[in-house]
């Protein structure tokens, strides 16, 4: 499903506005795994991005259990949305039509392979910046369901039409 | 220990497509992975190196329980091999003078920490070239025991 | 269970957490909460609105494990995941942590600190952090 702008707007990196995201991925026995994630953005308006720079329990994970969770960190401003899905993780050496969810690996490998390059961490505080970032591929969620995550209104859907 | 010259040869950078050992760890409540690798090299005839190419299952064991098995079919002969021992990753970050028994992560980092200065991996002779190579740092196996099998 | 250290229970209690549950065959639901408090060095508690407890419940009855990631703001430098087995009383969540993780990024990202000499990991947070938890 499409987001909508004030979601493309959090889901963006902190230099660019956006926020520190948690990843929740699961193993196929049910073993949760809850990390944060500095380097997102939103791909064709319904899949998520994540640079896949030093996962392992989450790639071990989508590796078996292909779905995930992801929330803001920081809910401000009323954002407390979590954004469900399948995932992945796209990486270089798929076959150049593989498709995942309708979108095509080469296509956002090609955008965001590099995201060092493409957005360099430049406002990352030194003592939590990575000190050197090598990147695997490109954690893919597409959203097939968003709910609010507010103790008042947790799991209703959110209708992004707002 | 020192490894036996033998061990040291097979080990060592030579060509590409040469050994594929495996690197055995298991997390704390003993769940085991085999990570298959082709390159490997020895330091001080006691440390040996593999390039941690996003190794998964390895990372999280070796992150929790530090220890790793290197297996090896002896090339020419049914007899197989195993070397026990302290494992560690040295990672692209750790500062210079992080230590490892002998190894100071400065010192492995510049010369195995990218590989494919020492091992022409990206050669299209390699019969398991990568289509990237992402190397986050070397894996490192103090020999401390060795199984004849 | 994992002793969490002075640091980690400021941050646990001051920023709350994201919560990780999964049913038995692996769908995750997160909720939210934005405090928490230790009940010992190994369990933390939640409040947790009807509607939370509404949203877990049923993986929690069929698969107590949950994982646990510092929330709100400043909590990139909580740099931990726990882990370890949940479950509701009343309007509270307790869960009883097992498993301590660095998030860090750079090298010592998913390394398990719970399995470290307790000092060392006193030792460990010393030297990397300059802060015992969120600005007060």
């Amino acid at each position: 499903m499409k987001l909508n702008h004030a979601m493309k707007d959090a889901l963006k990196i902190v230099g660019k506005g956006g926020s520190v995201v948690h990843l929740t991925t699961c193993s196929l026995e049910g073993i949760p795994n809850t990390v944060g994630e500095r380097f997102i953005t939103v791909f064709n308006d319904e899949y998520i991005l994540i640079a896949d720079m030093f996962a392992q329990k989450t790639r071990v994970n989508l590796n078996e259990n292909p779905i995930g969770v992801i929330t803001l960190a920081h809910p401000v401003k009323g954002r407390t949305w979590s954004f469900k899905g399948p995932a992945t993780i796209l990486q270089e050496g798929l076959p150049s039509d593989y498709e995942f969810e309708g979108v095509k690996a080469s296509e956002i490998l090609k955008e965001w392979g590099n995201w060092a390059e493409k957005e360099p961490p430049s406002e990352v505080p030194p003592d939590i910046r990575p000190p050197v970032l090598v990147q695997r591929g490109v954690i893919t969620l597409k959203v097939t369901e968003i709910t609010d995550y507010s103790p008042e209104n947790a799991g209703n859907p959110i209708n992004t039409a707002i | 220990m020192k490894l036996p010259h033998e061990i040291v040869s097979l080990l060592k950078i030579k060509g590409i497509n040469d050994t594929v050992v495996y690197l055995v760890t298991s997390s704390l409540n003993g769940n085991i992975n085999l990570l298959p690798s082709p390159y490997t090299d020895v330091y001080l005839d006691e440390y040996i190196l593999i390039p941690d190419l996003f190794a998964q299952k390895t990372k999280v064991n070796l992150n929790e329980n530090r220890i790793g098995i290197i297996s090896i079919v002896l090339p020419y002969s049914d007899k197989s091999i195993t070397i026990e021992g302290p494992g560690n990753i040295i990672q692209w970050g750790h500062p210079q003078k992080f230590r490892f028994y002998d190894l100071t992560a400065g010192d492995i980092l510049k010369q195995w920490g990218n590989w494919t200065e020492k091992e022409n991996i990206l050669d299209d002779e390699n019969q398991t070239k990568p289509e990237v190579f992402a190397q986050r740092g070397v894996i490192v196996i103090k020999a401390e025991h060795i199984n004849y099998n | 269970m994992a002793k969490l250290t002075p640091r980690q229970k400021n941050w646990l209690e001051g920023t709350g957490a994201h919560i990780g549950t999964a049913s038995k065959n692996g769908v995750p639901t997160v909720i939210v909460v934005d405090k928490a408090t230790m009940v010992d060095d190994s369990t933390v508690k939640f409040i947790l609105s009807p509607k939370q407890i509404q949203l877990v419940v049923k993986n929690l009855n069929e698969n107590p494990r949950a994982s646990l990631g510092p929330g709100g703001i400043g909590s990139i430098r909580a740099a931990y995941q726990f882990k370890g087995k949940s479950f509701i009383i009343g309007n509270e969540l307790f869960v009883e942590i097992e498993e301590i993780y660095s998030t860090k990024p750079g090298p010592e990202a998913g390394l398990r600190l719970d399995n470290l000499a307790y000092n060392d990991v006193l030792k460990f947070e010393a030297s990397r952090w300059a802060d015992d938890g969120p600005p007060r």
